[in-house]
């Protein structure tokens, strides 16, 4: 897990939650979601798929594409 | 002339009498009757009696009565029968004295008896010389009270008078005390409270002021319902008297209320590591309870916690991996139960509250078993790093 990743999840604990999967470990998951090359991350809400997105980019640029999967408008 | 007829009828009749020889009467109702005036001796003075009435027709029952014959007439009959018995003495009447029947006793012959009774006994006539075999006989005119005390068990009690014997069998109860009480008194009963005297020997003759007394043995069992408020009992039995104060508290009909608790019915956001830390939820009734206490999920399944109820207290403790709370749901549990005072009074228990997430920032590890629970079925957002190990 990236370092950033770590801080967001602490920074941003009140308003989503940060989970890990191995797709090594998990292979039903990856392929119910089409996961392919990483770091991948997928966005839930309510059960659902509210965004995706991946590779590397700045934290604020990380924590505006959640939020803006979330409809919440950013800092 | 009247009187010179009879004087010579007197002295010819001596004369008679001097010169007849007549054989010895026995016969003491004609002895008795000639001595006309009763001084014992048939002489002169008895024929004297007789010829001065001669000719009279007296009473049956006139004193002296000069016919001496009683056929209703004084003559010459008469005194000739004088005249036969002249000079004999007649013994003194027999004087019949009545002793004294005995006519009744009360209690009666064959019945029970306390120590300290006393027995009535009834004549016809004053008894004298009264003694008895046991207690102390009072003669009071026509009847004699014995009065004791009396030894417990089987009493033959035998009285004399002049006259007459008589013996009464009786058996003696043994005396009986008062022991203890229970509730003791000065104390709080409750409407239906039953109070149960205890005595030395079974008592008798019980009566209560109020309630309803049944005895057991050497016990008394007094039954309500009582009046609430003050309460002074009177117990009385054939040795005694006892009266008991109690307060009688109004009758509890308020059913007992949850007044607090770590959680209230309806609260949300309930910080579960805060509970999971104490290990135990309680719940404090207005009163002291019995019942039960169970904590379930919203669905009705036990968690397994350890419920209990003690004094006004309903406590559920942890058991070790039944923890509250998840880290990205809100769980709602529900602890039930029922619980009820001292008077039967019931409530039922249903509390409701709802855990607030336990996400604590640090990124939760997911696999495929548990990525639907944690992450579809998440109450919160949930951002998802899908990682390879280099």
């Amino acid at each position: 897990m990236a370092p950033v990743v770590a801080d967001i999840a602490l920074d941003e604990k009140d308003t989503f939650v940060v989970a890990r999967l191995n797709n090594d470990e998990n292979g039903e998951t990856i392929r119910k979601y089409l996961v392919r090359g990483q770091p991948i991350y997928l966005v839930f809400q309510d059960g659902k798929i509210v965004g995706r997105f991946g590779g590397a980019m700045p934290k604020d640029q990380f924590v505006q594409k959640i939020l803006s999967a979330l409809n919440i408008e950013g800092n | 002339m009247k009187r010179l007829i009879c004087l010579l009828l007197i002295l010819s009749l001596a004369l008679l009498v001097s010169t007849v020889s007549y054989a010895e009467d026995t016969d003491t109702d004609i002895l008795r009757a000639a001595d006309v005036n009763t001084d014992g001796v048939i002489n002169i003075l008895d024929l004297t009696l007789v010829a001065s009435h001669f000719g009279e027709t007296p009473a049956k029952d006139q004193s002296p009565n000069p016919d001496v014959n009683r056929d209703g007439i004084v003559n010459i009959l008469d005194l000739t029968l004088v005249a036969s018995h002249f000079g004999k003495t007649v013994p003194p009447p027999i004087v019949f004295v009545s002793t004294p029947l005995f006519l009744s006793v009360n209690p009666e012959s064959t019945s029970q008896l306390d120590m300290n009774d006393t027995i009535t006994l009834t004549f016809d006539n004053i008894p004298e010389d009264v003694k008895v075999n046991t207690g102390v006989a009072i003669v009071e005119g026509k009847t004699v009270k014995i009065t004791g005390p009396f030894t417990q068990g089987p009493l033959a009690l035998t009285i004399t008078w002049t006259g007459g014997t008589q013996t009464l069998n009786y058996t003696v109860r043994p005396s009986v005390a008062f022991v203890s009480v229970d509730p003791r008194a000065d104390t709080e009963l409750t409407v239906n409270d039953t109070i149960i005297f205890t005595f030395d020997n079974t008592p008798d003759e019980v009566t209560v002021s109020t309630g309803v007394a049944t005895v057991e043995g050497k016990t008394v069992k007094i039954t309500g319902p009582f009046t609430p408020g003050p309460l002074n009992l009177t117990i009385t039995w054939n040795d005694g008297s006892l009266t008991f104060t109690y307060t009688v508290a109004k009758p509890d009909i308020d059913a007992p209320d949850i007044t607090s608790g770590t959680v209230s019915d309806g609260d949300k956001d309930v910080d579960p590591k805060a509970i999971n830390s104490d290990a135990r939820i309680e719940i404090e009734f207005s009163e002291e309870v019995s019942g039960n206490i169970a904590l379930q999920t919203a669905a009705g399944v036990d968690i397994g916690w350890l419920g209990s109820v003690e004094g006004n207290k309903g406590i559920l403790e942890l058991v070790k991996g039944k923890e509250l709370g998840n880290e990205t749901t809100y769980v709602t549990y529900v602890i039930v139960g029922k619980v009820a005072d001292a008077a039967g009074n019931e409530t039922d228990i249903r509390i409701t509250f709802t855990t607030d997430i336990t996400y604590d920032g640090i990124p939760i590890e997911v696999s495929d078993k548990t990525f639907d629970t944690v992450v579809l079925k998440s109450d919160v957002p949930i951002v998802v790093e899908f990682y390879t190990d280099w």
